[in-house]
């Protein structure tokens, strides 16, 4: 019973941190452009990531060794600490565009200033961290960001074409996608991939595993946590493309604010809905900035090797607690710039383009070798499937920079 | 009160190759270069028009957020008008601070004054959630704001 309960609390989990603030708009504004027509980028980028969860979680389960001491290992000091200074920066910014949008979504809540707004959302969070263990973390974010289902049940009652549904599945190329859209629609479906695919996900999931102490006895549940969970998230990412698409789309309203996604859930439910959307959307940022900040003090932790961990006191790991705050420390900083949060999430995406695929790369490397993973090493179909996903994401890195500035942002 | 115990040297450091940073740093600036054209160059005709949609698109925001008072709280609805007010505040000062091409500066003037219009009209409406006098000649400015945007930017 109570492994029952366990799996359900890491599915939950999972489902309820999946969506973060650059998702919630993009895929607002994908449906808004485009329709139904971009739903496959998010299948397709939660294949990657479940994929890679999975081998990410077997991996430190079996060696105890989680993303950055692979990367270290497999690609050496300098390589490796080049990989790290773009991860940081990743990290950093994206946790600079959560803190925003907690920032934000409380200053819809109650109309405080965004200045304000934003010190109080960085004070709740580092408070937050500090006091609450890793499992604890995971599961008051996780289960609170469950209210991101108004969304699924806004697009339910908004009413699903799903002949079109069905037809966005499958890799397309719709009508107002062509002529001078095409890069937009070209930097859209990269952008979705990327935005599931962010190297804080690994990193998170990786070391999750190590913290929660889990044994090879438990890969099972590694397995069916990452493909359920992850995969119910990206329903989620497909329900916000549909509300675009429902009510953003036909009023001629492109998103570019994070208040502006809210239009969907209000148009079906009025206040309930727009604030269980609100309340969701709260708690899922808020856990994508938590997770940011740790991922960022995981990674410095393991590639120099001291001592990290958010199921011991902050006191006792001196260093990994001043690594996360100095990521909360970095995004307050860009935030008092004044730059708008959605704005930061098309930085992190630049930041992320080296390091994306030396992130994944030691993962498969050290999947797929049978001297260290024994008889929990990748089969055939795994490493086939692992190495055309590491293609697909060196693709996407590849291409989001110059699809960001072909299209103008999207806008083209 | 616990205190920090003293940090030792970082366990793990090595020196850094530099060629491989060298490569790392080209390959970044490699990547990022063709953000650097947009920066620098002058406010041309698509730009403007892209500038108008957008607008637009707050407008219609605007007008669908009055429209729909009563499904939204007031808090939200003062926060999301006020916060397209700014916004539309931002895009003019943006318009203003980038050179532009001679050709579009007609067109560059009707947008400022949009945007301007645009930001106080939204700004007003934000403070009269129950104010529905107020709220009818908003509604009113934005549904003329939306033509003028749409012809700037080549759509319906």
């Amino acid at each position: 019973m109570s492994r029952v309960l366990g799996l359900t609390l890491g599915i939950v989990t999972a489902l309820g941190g999946f969506v973060d603030i650059g998702e919630l708009v993009f895929a607002s504004q994908a449906g808004a452009r485009f329709g139904y027509a971009l739903l496959w980028p998010v299948v397709l980028g939660a294949a990657t990531i479940v994929v890679y969860s999975e081998m990410c979680g077997r991996v430190a389960i079996v060696t105890r060794k989680p993303v950055f001491t692979l990367v270290r290992e497999r690609l050496g000091y300098s390589v490796g600490f080049c990989a790290l200074v773009a991860s940081t920066a990743v990290n950093a910014l994206t946790c600079a565009a959560e803190v925003g949008g907690v920032a934000i979504v409380l200053r819809l809540l109650s109309h405080a200033p965004y200045g304000i707004a934003v010190a109080v959302a960085i004070v709740l969070l580092i408070a937050t961290v500090s006091a609450l263990p890793f499992d604890m973390l995971e599961r008051v974010f996780g289960l609170m960001g469950l209210l991101m289902l108004a969304f699924v049940a806004a697009a339910v009652v908004l009413g699903i074409d799903w002949g079109a549904l069905a037809g966005g599945l499958v890799p397309n190329l719709p009508a107002t996608a062509a002529g001078a859209s095409l890069p937009s629609f070209g930097y859209f479906v990269v952008g979705l991939i990327a935005g599931t695919v962010m190297p804080y996900e690994v990193l998170f999931y990786s070391s999750g595993n190590i913290e929660e102490g889990k044994t090879t006895k438990e890969l099972l549940d590694n397995a069916v946590i990452a493909v359920l969970g992850l995969a119910f998230g990206s329903v989620v990412t497909m329900a916000i493309i549909i509300c675009g698409a429902q009510v953003m789309g036909p009023a001629g309203i492109n998103p570019v604010q994070l208040g502006t996604s809210m239009l969907g859930p209000f148009a079906a439910f009025a206040i309930p809905g727009l604030l269980a959307a609100l309340v969701g959307t709260l708690f899922a940022l808020g856990g994508a900035a938590v997770e940011t900040s740790l991922a960022g003090a995981y990674a410095i932790a393991q590639f120099f090797g001291f001592e990290w961990g958010k199921q011991q006191s902050p006191w006792s790991v001196p260093r990994f607690t001043l690594c996360w705050l100095f990521v909360f420390g970095a995004a307050a900083l860009v935030l008092v710039t004044g730059i708008d949060p959605v704005d930061v999430t098309e930085y992190a995406v630049i930041f992320s383009v080296l390091t994306l695929p030396l992130t994944y790369l030691p993962i498969l490397l050290v999947a797929r070798d049978g001297r260290i993973m024994g008889e929990h090493v990748n089969n055939g179909l795994q490493n086939l499937v692992g190495l055309a996903f590491f293609v697909l994401i060196c693709v996407v890195a590849v291409a989001a920079v110059p699809l960001m500035y072909l299209s103008r942002l999207g806008q083209a | 009160m616990p205190t920090l115990p003293r940090l030792p040297s970082l366990p793990n450091a090595e020196p850094l190759d530099l060629r491989v940073a060298g490569v790392f740093v080209l390959l970044t600036l490699a990547l990022v270069s063709p953000a650097v054209p947009p920066i620098f160059g002058r406010t041309g005709r698509q730009d403007l028009a892209d500038i108008a949609s957008q607008l637009q698109s707050e407008v219609r925001e605007a007008s669908r957020l009055i429209h729909d008072r009563d499904r939204v709280t007031e808090l939200y609805f003062s926060s999301e008008l006020a916060d397209l007010g700014i916004k539309a505040e931002d895009t003019r000062g943006q318009i203003v601070e980038r050179p532009y091409e001679p050709a579009v500066a007609a067109d560059r003037t009707r947008i400022l004054a949009a945007a301007d219009e645009l930001s106080s009209t939204a700004r007003d409406a934000a403070d009269a959630y129950d104010e529905p006098a107020v709220l009818t000649d908003a509604a009113t400015k934005l549904t003329k704001l939306d033509g003028e945007l749409g012809a700037l930017a080549g759509s319906p």
